[in-house]
């Protein structure tokens, strides 16, 4: 490979003309959005390899519109004249495209990981994702190129990006389904995006042995592609060879993925060995200095403040009763033990609540539903044994989120009863003597389930 | 007659008239294949007129290069009905594989869609040829759909009220600025690309 052909090609790859494209997918994929919220450090690893969907495509169908140049051009048969096999000069074509690729995708890794440094208050970065997106790079590269040069056409291009994304999103969709196999798509996370678990570097193994099974397939189709010139047999020899082990490598992997399984520290592939269960990662907890402390992991020290002082707003009226909780801590989900917190973002856009569980529960709830979820458990260590009971609870939680001043959750079951919220708006106006009187008397028998709406006063 | 047939066949007609048979066959084995789910839903209205668009940009291209504005004849009255027709053919072949198939709601999002990604990749051809037509479409196509969670949502219809506000290809099929912005774009990209084409360096439009 000569370094002359590859500063020419450097200079004129279309890549060049795309970087602004490619910049504004990774803006607006999952990977620039993020950028503002809660960093953690395993959440930012698994957003380098989602930029991959939004800029996998169209690298890979700007390299095969680049691969067909010399056939577009009726060059080929010139070319042959010239002392460098037509395979030597599409490496070069590849390697430059791969080169811008690998350049851009670098400083996606550096502004996320850049970034994520000067938020995050607990871990360091997780190596596995961007790994596997510089691996994906050339790959598409190699993809697009052997599709590009040997369907020559202006209609190749356009069909590959399509092409891409939609194996993306089918491997998105697979994986999500618990079919393994889906796990191979290179924008599938390749760790566990939790700060509670180890994360097994297995799924990130095999993602990276595919990678490069297709890089191997796509370069070697194009060597066998490449003919026409006079040693072309030693060509072909290297470019099967070079298929054979790409084939080898895929199918290694697909082999690989299907023996896996899926627990909190991620996938784990038997072949690797390892350890069965995941690894809890040792942590100090952070705790509020509040009349109700509360205790997060170190990931979430950001939002300690203003989520203690949510939920000491809460439990005002109930703190230091008898039976009344003393202590909140953040758990991982799985160990929903009572006194579990789930801490989110409660920041000014009050949108969706993500829970440090969100990762692996797609049913994170909304910040009006969070709010509810934590007066419920402020007033009930058992749901209600009947309805009566449950109004009961359902009424003093909502006396408890209309006092902290949050909004109402319009799906909490019972909270849109008239008779709940007239108990509810009964319980605010009563005297606060008369109020801390008859929750000192009645709030144990009501965290039981043992008091009705009408025993309210 | 005999000169529009000869136009269609410079612009490799042929093959774009098979690449939408293929489109045809796609549509209607992701119908069959699909789960009718908010994400399923939304890649397909997404992916399969993106492939119709594409190749309709594709087809803008010309094989005479520059020498072709020197003809005597009035070319607009040849590109505006050879595109219009591939996009007409494209729709037909949405429609025609999704008949039946959750009402014609989702037909209509397939074919404005197809609208929208064909005016995208109109109107990119004349920036940066034929070849290059569809990176705007596919660009916009994907960044609508990196906007939507991938599976939180159950229903189309559900999520379609949730997208953002520019990304018109994923609102619901009753959306009147979806569909305005569509036609606009359409019309533009067939006035531009019919009045002057693609904008095509020698060799690119093979």
């Amino acid at each position: 490979m000569s370094a002359t052909l590859l500063r020419i090609e450097l200079r004129r790859n279309t890549v060049v003309l795309l970087l602004p494209v490619l910049a504004a997918l990774v803006w607006f994929s999952p990977t620039g959005r993020h950028l503002g919220t809660l960093a953690l450090w395993p959440d930012r690893g698994i957003d380098l390899q989602n930029a991959l969907q939004g800029m996998g495509p169209l690298f890979a169908g700007a390299a095969a519109w680049i691969a067909g140049r010399e056939r577009r051009r009726g060059l080929e048969e010139l070319l042959t004249t010239t002392p460098r096999s037509p395979w030597t000069r599409l490496l070069t074509m590849w390697a430059a495209t791969t080169a811008w690729g690998v350049l851009f995708y670098v400083g996606v890794v550096a502004v996320v990981f850049g970034t994520t440094a000067l938020q995050a208050t607990w871990g360091g970065p997780a190596l596995w994702p961007p790994l596997v997106g510089l691996l994906t790079m050339p790959a598409l590269a190699a993809l697009g190129f052997a599709l590009g040069h040997g369907l020559p056409s202006r209609f190749t291009p356009a069909l590959v990006a399509v092409g891409v994304f939609v194996v993306f999103s089918l491997g998105i969709v697979a994986s999500h389904g618990g079919q393994s196999i889906g796990d191979l798509a290179p924008i599938v996370p390749s760790i566990a995006g939790s700060v509670w678990y180890a994360s097994r570097p297995d799924l990130g193994l095999v993602q990276a042995v595919c990678l490069l099974g297709v890089s191997g397939v796509g370069l070697g189709v194009l060597g066998l592609s490449a003919d026409g010139w006079h040693g072309a047999r030693r060509v072909a020899r290297a470019a099967v060879l070079l298929t054979a082990l790409g084939i080898a490598l895929t199918g290694a992997s697909v082999a690989l993925i299907n023996s896996s399984q899926r627990d909190d520290g991620g996938v784990r592939v038997p072949f690797f060995g390892g350890a069965t269960s995941a690894a809890p990662l040792p942590y100090v907890p952070v705790c509020s200095a509040t009349p109700l402390p509360i205790c997060v992991h170190p990931a979430y020290r950001a939002e300690l403040r203003e989520t203690a002082l949510l939920l000491n707003r809460l439990a005002a009226p109930v703190l230091g009763l008898p039976g009344a909780p003393d202590r909140a801590a953040q758990q991982p989900v799985g160990d929903g033990g009572s006194g579990t917190i789930q801490v989110g973002q409660l920041g000014a856009g009050r949108t969706l609540t993500v829970l440090p569980i969100a990762l692996h529960d797609p049913s994170a709830p909304s910040e009006p539903q969070w709010v509810s979820m934590m007066a419920m458990d402020l007033v009930a260590t058992t749901p209600g044994q009947s309805d009566a009971t449950f109004k009961a609870q359902t009424a003093l939680a909502l006396y408890l989120v209309r006092r902290a001043g949050e909004p109402v959750d319009a799906q909490w079951p019972f909270a849109q009863d008239p008779a709940v919220q007239a108990a509810a708006r009964r319980f605010a106006v009563l005297r606060p003597g008369a109020r801390q009187h008859w929750l000192r008397a009645h709030y144990w028998q009501l965290r039981q389930g043992n008091v009705r709406l009408e025993d309210l006063p | 007659m005999r000169l529009a047939l000869l136009y269609v066949r410079s612009r490799h007609s042929a093959r774009a008239v098979a690449g939408l048979a293929v489109l045809l066959v796609a549509t209607w084995l992701w119908r069959h294949l699909s789960d009718g789910g908010a994400f399923n839903v939304a890649l397909m209205i997404t992916t399969l007129p993106l492939f119709g668009a594409a190749i309709v940009g594709a087809s803008t291209g010309s094989a005479f290069g520059e020498s072709e504005k020197t003809a005597s004849y009035w070319l607009p009255i040849l590109r505006v009905p050879h595109l219009a027709g591939l996009v007409v053919l494209a729709a037909a072949g949405l429609v025609v594989a999704t008949t039946g198939w959750h009402g014609a709601t989702i037909q209509w999002l397939l074919v404005r869609n197809l609208i929208l990604f064909t005016g995208l990749a109109l109107l990119t051809a004349r920036v940066l040829g034929s070849g290059l037509a569809w990176v705007a479409a596919v660009g916009y196509g994907i960044a609508a759909m990196l906007t939507v969670p991938s599976d939180h949502i159950p229903t189309f219809a559900q999520q379609a009220s949730q997208v953002t506000r520019w990304a018109w290809s994923l609102h619901a099929a009753t959306d009147r600025e979806a569909a305005v912005i569509a036609t606009i774009l359409l019309l533009m990209g067939l006035g531009i690309v019919g009045s002057a084409g693609a904008h095509d360096r020698p060799g690119d439009a093979t």
